[in-house]
């Protein structure tokens, strides 16, 4: 069995989308996501839907809880200041547009949902 | 390209942009700085307060006199008591009507030079100039609508990661179709960077000459002038100011630095 395994996409939903191109030809059977879907990149919000149109399991980043609860609890070092304007800019929006990530399964939730399959 | 003769003269010098200008004249500018002790002028008329090329040569070339608009007639004077001037010609000026060059004393040796890239042939230039000088740079394609945006960066220390980015996004065409950029930009670490693109090429990045400035920000020019079509300048100023330091950090840098330097003495 085929199992592709990704994280760390940061709101890049170019890349999201050419990674996903390469797993359909590589003919993966399942597909996990590990985390971090948001962070610095520019589009978050098309980054989640992407994620959550696919039903692809999901386990949540600290990226991903910082951005939406407007935490610092995993001390995330930004790239550059320039992604971590970004950044910043982008947690507000996801705050004030529906908390689209919020719903990101936690790590421990993830294992047990993946268990019942 | 082949240098003129080291003779009391003003040349004036045009050509597309990313044709060569500047990098021609800073070769003429070496060979007259290595054989002579003549005094050497620069000017570029109406490049406003964000002159690059103006800020490069001076870097490049202290002992080079930089003359400004409205210091026109210093020009003249200098020329006359025995210096060589270089004037550069923006491509943004009409070469028909540049009454600089119209009110040059006829006393004064005056000489036209355009820049081309080799093989190629601009019939605007070719007709002006007396002489053509091929470059190896290719210039770029520049549409009939073309922006020209300056913006001055003195005072501003770049997060090298961000200034990066930023280039990478700009030269992309993340802001608009850019043909030609370039800019004097300050650093965390106190170094400066002439970095410079003409579409279709490799970035080019230069470390000037400077002291390393650790003591607050940096007190000398600094500034960006990006030449495109459709540009969004509010996006830019924008992510711009998002490279930028805060005081706070930059303090924290120039201690670093400062700290380092102590340690490998």
């Amino acid at each position: 069995m085929k199992i592709a395994v990704m994280s760390c996409i940061h709101s890049n939903y170019e890349a999201l989308d050419a990674v996903l191109r390469d797993i359909d030809r590589a003919k993966a059977e399942k597909i996990f996501c590990l985390g971090d879907l948001v962070g610095y990149g520019p589009e978050p919000h098309a980054v989640v839907e992407m994620i959550r149109s696919l039903d692809i399991p999901t386990v949540q980043g600290c990226w991903d809880e910082d951005i939406v609860e407007g935490l610092n609890s995993c001390e995330c070092s930004y790239p550059s200041v320039l992604a971590e304007h970004r950044g910043r800019n982008i947690a507000v929006d996801s705050r004030m547009n529906g908390q689209k990530s919020r719903s990101i399964p936690t790590r421990s939730s993830f294992w047990l949902n993946y268990q019942r399959r | 390209m082949s240098n003129l003769k080291n003779e009391s003269q003003i040349i004036a010098i045009a050509g597309l942009a990313g044709a060569g200008k500047t990098s021609w004249i800073l070769q003429q500018i070496q060979i007259a700085a290595q054989t002579s002790a003549q005094q050497i002028v620069y000017f570029a008329p109406s490049s406003g307060t964000v002159a690059i090329d103006a800020n490069l040569v001076a870097i490049q070339f202290p002992d080079v006199e930089i003359l400004s608009d409205g210091q026109e007639l210093d020009l003249f004077t200098r020329v006359a008591n025995g210096a060589i001037a270089y004037v550069e010609l923006g491509f943004h000026l009409n070469l028909a009507k540049m009454p600089l060059l119209d009110s040059i004393p006829e006393s004064l040796s005056y000489h036209k030079v355009a820049v081309c890239p080799r093989g190629r042939h601009y019939a605007e230039f070719q007709s002006w100039a007396d002489r053509v000088v091929e470059s190896d740079l290719d210039t770029a394609q520049i549409s009939s609508q073309v922006q020209v945006w300056r913006s001055p960066l003195t005072g501003q220390v770049f997060d090298p990661s961000s200034l990066n980015v930023f280039w990478y996004e700009l030269t992309e065409g993340g802001y608009g179709e850019v043909y030609r950029c370039k800019g004097i930009f300050d650093l965390a670490d106190g170094r400066a960077f002439y970095i410079d693109y003409t579409k279709g090429k490799e970035s080019v990045y230069i470390e000037l000459r400077l002291p390393r400035w650790l003591e607050g920000r940096p007190q000398r020019f600094s500034g960006i002038e990006v030449v495109g079509a459709g540009l969004d300048n509010s996006e830019m100023i924008k992510s711009i100011t998002d490279c930028c330091l805060s005081d706070e950090i930059i303090q924290n840098y120039q201690q670093q630095i400062k700290r380092s330097q102590l340690i490998s003495v």
